[in-house]
């Protein structure tokens, strides 16, 4: 799953160990979140999303999801 | 926090215990006779792990004694515990109860040691090479993940 972290971190001058931090969980996970290696579960996601003030579709590229629901 | 807080606590006094009993240990092999005894495999395998399991409680000891007193320390090492990602890994490399099956294996082997060689340096191999299994099995999921 593409997301924006990384060009979000670089505006906000952020290290990846920094946000790791801030959102309780470790640079290693903030890595393969960030190059598409790992999806990222709800509550995740929702407090990577509340650090940047973000809703969270404007940090993950949830687009593939929806291609995936039959109406 | 405080919880977790507790916790580390706990395991503080579940590593002394174990420094005392390895301690305890070293000195009644030191004191009492136990010629008997000396020279199998199963009695030197398990003088071995306990005191390999003395020092490693040594060294967790003084490593979570720091962790209380650095709030930052601690929220980092909480960080680590609870990730997400890495109890997905650990679940998958199976390694909770792996670890367990290891150690009942190994106590298995020592407790057979007294009766057969051949039984207690196989089931040892056994423990051994579950672990190294886990072990690889972690590090794959850690670097596809």
């Amino acid at each position: 799953m593409n997301t924006r972290i990384k060009e979000l971190r670089k505006e906000k001058r952020i290290s990846q160990e920094d946000l790791a931090f801030a959102v309780g969980t470790t640079r290693q996970t903030i890595t393969s979140i960030e190059i598409g290696k790992y999806v990222a579960s709800l509550p995740l996601a929702y407090k990577i999303a509340t650090y940047f003030s973000l809703p969270i579709e404007e940090v993950f590229d949830l687009t593939e999801f929806e291609k995936e629901i039959k109406k | 926090m405080n919880a977790y807080t507790k916790k580390i606590k706990y395991r503080i006094g579940l590593l002394v215990l174990m420094i005392c009993a390895s301690i305890g240990l070293s000195v009644y092999d030191a004191l009492i006779d136990t010629t008997a005894l000396k020279g199998s495999i199963g009695y030197d395998f398990s003088c071995g792990v306990m005191m390999a399991f003395g020092l490693l409680s040594l060294v967790m000891l003084v490593r979570y004694t720091r962790l209380l007193r650095n709030e930052d320390l601690l929220q980092k090492e909480y960080n680590k515990e609870s990730d997400e990602r890495m109890k997905s890994i650990r679940a998958k490399a199976g390694i909770p109860i792996l670890l367990v099956l290891a150690i009942l294996i190994m106590f298995a082997g020592i407790v057979a040691s007294y009766f057969s060689e051949t039984i207690c340096i196989t089931l040892m191999v056994i423990g051994i090479i579950e672990l190294l299994v886990s072990c690889f099995v972690k590090i794959y999921h850690i670097k596809t993940w």
